[in-house]
């Protein structure tokens, strides 16, 4: 008996291991399988209601995402804090209380965005407060302090609000393209009704934040008239124009989207572009992505039980595709992101399945028997969902949000090397995220060339319906056979940084290096009694939006581009022998980071003035002051 | 050449204002002196260039030779003809670098001069032209390795001698020099005022 059970246990441990083998190897290559693991990271949030959307960041700069859920209230519960995850690597702790960004006002909160607003690459806070009958309703700006403690600056940097508002989506970017970043939220009134089916008379109403670039906000109408009850927004450059354009999805009015025409301003271009959803429909999310690889945004808008998807021919629209399901759920998000590392992008529809995209943009459902993702059929009412690579191990995990159950957090059981992320630490502007930026990966040697392009990522900021996913750009790349890729960042303003070379199984950290600051040259006369040489001292100083600078690499600019020198990063001046005082001198210095990217040139212009005179001998600098 | 004639003037004016005023002269040395000399200088040169005195410091030690022929007018006037030389060498730093400098300046002069001699001691006072060669030499790192060359000028000096014996005299004298150059293309003032102290010995003849 004892004989039989030990061979059973071992015939059990045998089959077990020889699954465990099977799984490890589908896994590793490319099946597309989650687990459900909320409980054991303890981040379901309130357990029966509240959950509508969620934030991926890394909020205190650890290097771990974070999570950010936003919750609205629920009857008799009128002021519900938002929770703030912080992940601890094997577990999360809810701090949002504790490090100030509970946002615990009536009636709770819908759309809220983390961007880095002042430049000082850590990540602030964006919130709306959702109107329900209590005033106020207003929208608050939390700062991070740089160790994800917040402060409510709404009062300081943003006028007076006197207009309860109901904002459900909200977005981030320089949409006026003057380096710094503006605020747009949704429905900027207290009681829309969200039932007309119909287009309301257009009200003009401000619903942007302008920067002024001093750190506070002016309220501005741009273009974009409230027409109907608006829930999810997204931005993107849908056109390739270089600038922020935002779409919206909507009931009643058709969703649509806004053209930015550079200036910040907007222009409904919905139905020119060929956006075709009609009337009275009940839109909640909206996602631009590039599902067909070819560079641009594609369209996925997602109600009233289907996701209309819109292919991107030449900056106009056209549907090519409906999923629809079987679930009795109106859907609300989806998510877009290459969950088995196979260079496209798959999508997730919160609350239902994930759908396997065939290279092309064509989807097909994934079943939940292979996909794992039972438990996401059971939510009871889906909200926003977001993907981040939570646990560090190169494929993305979802968060979805349930408002009447606990929220999921589904982990993608992939394991391969087939990936490359991109983390954007500072653009040329200095915030990190870079929301606006376009992230390429190409075939190595092969940077810009269309059919070598292995996934285009723009960075947003909350997309679909609430969802943010973690700023940092993931890639399907695959290993075999020694590939190598490049990565081309285009930075808001159109700088370029390219990452050649690069294998597969890494996250690349994208730091825009920026010129140094105040480059001046000056002509010194270094007298000998006999001989008076011409120095030429050039002196700069560094750029706090640097991170990580090696050195410094000085040009003569004279005649062509001439490298007189590289320098170390804490040598911030040099001197040019035996110059002749009177020529007129061009001179170039740049910043190079460790991975050998040059910033853009700081210049300067040295005239064939008499050179100033300057001793540095410091029992003279008194007696000689005077002639000098 | 009009620098020179108003000081040798005034000399010579001292010269016959002497000649018609007769003294007694003291016994330490014959009535009638007429004799060379041979010494040796030192002293301190105060350069007026303010280059150099930034490059430099504001002197510089040198030390020399001079030789004296006395023609005696009507004791205890006479006129000397004197002739002499000075070198020193300075370190110093550049203005800017504050690299290594080094400079070389060897003087000759030769001066006409009205001397009044006791017998005990003696003063004198005249004009004279000096003749400068300077020498600067530079750190590595400078373009050129050195700079050379000569200047003219003048001088106007005046001092004493006190007759230590019949044969030997211990000398002190200061001199003005006026010497500028603009070789270099700038102006450089290798003049300035020399503060010296000698010893000499003296042949009758």
């Amino acid at each position: 008996m004892i004989q039989r059970s030990n061979l059973r246990f071992s015939q059990s441990r045998s089959s077990l291991f020889l699954l465990g083998l099977i799984g490890t190897a589908v896994f590793s290559f490319g099946q597309i399988h989650f687990t459900e693991v909320s409980a054991q990271f303890d981040v379901r949030g309130y357990s029966y209601f509240g959950g509508h959307g969620i934030s991926w960041v890394d909020v205190n700069r650890d290097g771990r995402v974070d999570i950010f859920v936003k919750n609205q209230a629920a009857d008799g519960l009128p002021a519900v804090p938002d929770i703030l995850y912080i992940n601890y690597g094997s577990y999360f702790v809810d701090e949002a209380g504790t490090r100030g960004a509970a946002d615990a006002y009536a009636y709770g909160t819908h759309g809220a965005v983390f961007v880095d607003l002042d430049r000082d690459r850590d990540f602030d806070l964006f919130v709306s407060t959702t109107y329900g009958g209590i005033s106020p309703a207003y929208n608050h700006l939390y700062r991070n302090n740089g160790n994800a403690f917040f402060e409510d600056i709404t009062s300081s940097i943003v006028p007076a609000q006197t207009t309860d508002l109901s904002t459900r989506g909200v977005a981030a970017a320089d949409f006026d393209k003057d380096g710094d970043i503006d605020l747009y939220f949704s429905n900027p009134l207290p009681d829309p009704d969200p039932f007309n089916p119909l287009p309301s008379p257009p009200q003009s109403l401000p619903n942007f934040y302008i920067n002024n670039g001093d750190g506070t906000f002016t309220p501005e109408y741009r273009g974009i008239d409230w027409t109907g009850f608006t829930q999810g927004v997204t931005t993107g450059d849908y056109d390739g124009d270089g600038d922020i354009d935002i779409a919206q999805a909507m009931w009643g009015p058709p969703s649509t989207v806004y053209r930015n025409n550079g200036t910040g301003h907007f222009r409904n271009v919905g139905g020119p572009i060929g956006i075709s959803v009609s009337n009275g429909e009940f839109d909640n999310g909206i996602v631009w992505a590039d599902v067909d690889n070819d560079g641009d945004l594609d369209l996925a808008i997602v109600g009233t039980g289907r996701i209309a998807l819109y292919r991107n021919t030449a900056n106009h629209y056209s549907r090519y595709q409906v999923i629809r399901w079987t679930r009795p759920i109106g859907g609300f998000h989806v998510s877009f992101g290459d969950f088995d590392n196979d260079t496209d992008l798959d999508l997730y529809l919160s609350g239902e399945n994930v759908y396997e995209n065939d290279g092309q943009g064509n989807f097909t459902v994934v079943p939940e028997t292979e996909s794992g993702l039972e438990d996401s059929l059971t939510m009871e009412d889906p909200r926003g969902a977001a993907l981040a690579d939570f646990d560090g191990d190169g494929d993305l995990d979802i968060y979805a949000t349930d408002k009447r159950g606990y929220n999921r957090l589904f982990r993608n059981d992939l394991d391969n090397s087939d990936w490359i992320e991109a983390e954007i630490l500072s653009d040329t502007r200095g915030h990190i995220g870079s929301i606006g930026a376009k992230v390429d990966l190409y075939v190595a040697g092969h940077v810009g060339v269309p059919t070598y392009l292995k996934g285009h990522r723009e960075m947003t900021g909350e997309y679909g319906y609430l969802g943010q996913d973690s700023p940092i750009a993931h890639f399907g790349a695959r290993a075999a056979g020694g590939a190598e890729y490049d990565l081309r960042v285009t930075f808001p303003d159109g700088t370029q940084r390219v990452y050649g070379g690069l294998t597969p199984g890494q996250k690349v950290q994208v730091a825009s290096i920026s010129p140094p600051l105040n480059l001046r040259g000056e002509k010194i006369e270094n007298k000998a009694l006999f001989y008076r040489e011409t120095l030429l001292e050039l002196t700069w100083e560094p750029n706090p939006l640097n991170d990580d600078v090696q050195n410094y690499r000085l040009y003569e600019l004279n005649q062509g581009q001439n490298l007189l020198a590289e320098l170390p990063a804490n040598q911030f001046s040099y001197t040019l022998r035996n110059m002749d005082k009177t020529i007129v001198y061009r001179f170039a210095v740049t910043a190079v980071d460790s991975q050998g990217l040059e910033s853009e040139a700081a210049t300067t212009i040295v005239n064939g003035e008499a050179p100033v005179e300057r001793s540095q001998r410091r029992g003279l600098n008194r007696t000689l002051k005077g002639r000098l | 050449m009009k620098k020179i004639i108003l000081p040798l003037s005034l000399a010579l004016l001292c010269s016959a204002a002497a000649w018609a005023q007769p003294q007694t002269r003291i016994k330490l040395l014959p009535d009638e002196e007429r004799y060379f000399t041979v010494g040796l200088l030192g002293g301190f040169y105060f350069l007026q260039d303010q280059v150099f005195q930034e490059l430099y410091g504001k002197s510089a030690p040198f030390f020399g030779a001079e030789m004296t022929l006395r023609f005696p007018i009507r004791e205890p006037h006479g006129m000397d003809i004197a002739a002499g030389g000075r070198t020193l060498t300075k370190k110093g730093l550049t203005s800017y670098t504050e690299e290594d400098l080094s400079l070389r300046l060897t003087n000759l002069s030769l001066s006409l001069r009205y001397s009044y001699d006791t017998g005990r001691f003696a003063l004198f006072l005249g004009p004279g032209i000096e003749y400068v060669t300077y020498k600067e030499t530079y750190a590595e790192t400078f373009p050129i390795d050195s700079t050379n060359g000569s200047q003219t000028g003048l001088h106007l000096t005046a001092g004493g001698y006190v007759h230590v014996t019949s044969g030997l005299s211990l000398k002190g004298y200061f001199k003005y020099c006026r010497i500028e150059t603009d070789k270099p293309g700038f102006r450089i003032n290798l003049g300035g005022t020399e503060w010296g102290l000698g010893i000499l010995y003296r042949f009758y003849f």
